[in-house]
């Protein structure tokens, strides 16, 4: 289960924080974010760190869902 | 007024957002590769390059140069999506911008200069913003014409900002070799150095009837280009693709017939969705097969008429490759459409074919609205899922669906 605050800044969406595993894990910088299409649906994929992983987050815009796509360590 | 043409590059582009994504990447040798097991290198950084980590190498041969290689999954999307906030940047300081390739941009300026201090201040505000909101660096070089922006751009590399005035363009040349012309490679450059031409200047001053013997109109095309003069036509925004081709590596070699036509099946079908994207037809196939030792073979085809059926396509190609004794496995495969003009919403005489046509659009249709390979021919279940790197030479589509 994933939940992601977000603010609005100009057109930017600025992840906050979310939820994994019952851990609620701030980010401390969004590293990348850019646009995919699967089929109509347009997907918002942000590489995020809480300041020693990378999470690779999404968010479907059809189905209003995010997801936890993949988590990165470095070693 | 001066034409003020603006080129920008991305400096290893792929390869630089990989980076720019995972901070642990920065300042580490990284090569960006396909997610099969024969891949080979699409972009390396500047600190693999350094180690002689070049595009096109196999995983293997990369690895073994230099261990320390870090090999990060191609992530097209992310390319393309980048490539497309690039161009609206860009759009904000004129809309003469070309996408020559996936991360490279010619911005014509002459028309909008009024409206900014100068052309360098345009490239500084560029290199900026795309610094803030990419993490990434690219060269520009401005010049009179595309051919000098170009190679001004290149010679920046990574990270410069070169500009060429239009009374300085012929001392810019003078002293370059002349491989950094654009066009010139490395068999051009060696039968110009059979000639006692190794730099510009000396291309300048060779008398052209010379050249035009040994080069025919490249001949005159390189006189031209030694004196920072660009030969070629500016490029015309509806021009239709010359070729539309797609090809794959597999991860083992394939002997089985049954399987080899499964493979020409679903990239037929990729090359025909290609031009119904496109709205073109073509009548001109060839297939192309590469064996392990990488022996390379294209058979081509020129059908009396025009067509967008995937099914058209398959019988074509396999009718090529049919009479062919394989003389082992192949490892690659590649179908190409050639001889493309644009569709014309003609009348269909023939009742079949309107059928087909309308079941193509309406797979089609299901594609674009539930993603790619959401209904495909059985047939192709026989292969494993294809994963695709983009070629760095991709364009993404003029009419690309995330542009606001």
């Amino acid at each position: 289960m994933v939940g992601v605050v977000f603010r609005k800044e100009g057109q930017k969406m600025d992840l906050k924080w979310f939820f994994w595993k019952g851990r609620r894990l701030e980010v401390k910088r969004t590293t990348y974010m850019w646009r995919e299409r699967d089929g109509k649906e347009l997907i918002h994929r942000f590489m995020v760190t809480d300041g020693q992983d990378l999470y690779e987050l999404s968010y479907r815009q059809e189905r209003l869902m995010w997801f936890l796509e993949a988590v990165e360590t470095d070693g | 007024m001066d034409r003020v043409v603006m080129y920008i590059d991305m400096d290893a582009y792929f390869a630089s957002v990989e980076q720019a994504s995972r901070p642990y990447l920065r300042g580490r040798p990284v090569a960006v590769v396909g997610s099969g097991k024969r891949t080979v290198i699409v972009a390396s950084s500047y600190e693999a390059k350094r180690f002689g980590i070049k595009t096109g190498m196999t995983k293997g041969e990369a690895a073994g140069k230099l261990p320390s290689l870090v090999f990060v999954k191609g992530r097209n999307d992310k390319y393309v999506d980048t490539c497309v906030r690039i161009h609206e940047i860009l759009l904000r300081y004129t809309p003469d911008v070309e996408v020559y390739s996936i991360d490279e941009f010619f911005v014509d300026l002459t028309g909008s200069l009024l409206l900014f201090p100068s052309p360098v201040d345009v490239a500084a505000a560029v290199k900026r913003e795309i610094g803030e909101q990419f993490g990434i660096t690219c060269s520009v070089g401005i010049a009179p014409n595309k051919l000098v922006a170009k190679i001004a751009g290149e010679c920046g590399k990574p990270d410069g900002l070169v500009a060429v005035e239009k009374e300085d363009v012929e001392r810019f040349m003078e002293d370059l070799p002349v491989e950094s012309i654009p066009g010139i490679g490395r068999k051009m450059g060696t039968a110009l150095k059979a000639l006692g031409i190794t730099i510009c200047r000396e291309l300048r001053d060779f008398p052209v009837s010379v050249l035009r013997r040994r080069f025919g109109i490249w001949g005159d095309y390189l006189s031209f280009m030694a004196r920072g003069i660009d030969p070629f036509r500016a490029q015309d925004k509806g021009e239709l693709p010359k070729s539309i081709g797609h090809s794959m590596t597999f991860e083992k070699d394939i002997g089985d017939r049954t399987i080899i036509r499964a493979r020409l099946l679903e990239l037929s079908g990729m090359v025909a969705r290609r031009l119904r994207k496109e709205k073109v037809v073509a009548k001109g196939f060839s297939l192309t097969w590469r064996y392990p030792d990488f022996t390379t073979f294209t058979k081509r085809i020129t059908l009396p008429f025009y067509t967008v059926s995937g099914r058209v396509i398959y019988k074509t190609v396999t009718a090529l490759l049919d009479p062919v004794r394989l003389k082992d496995a192949v490892r690659f495969l590649g179908v190409s459409a050639f001889n493309i003009r644009r569709s014309t919403a003609n009348p269909s005489f023939f009742k079949g074919l309107d059928r087909e046509e309308r079941l193509w659009r309406a797979v089609d249709d299901i594609n674009d609205t539930f993603g790619e390979c959401s209904l495909q021919p059985a047939t192709t279940l026989l292969c494993a899922r294809h994963h695709w790197v983009i070629s760095p030479a991709y364009r993404p589509h003029k009419s690309y669906p995330y542009r606001r």
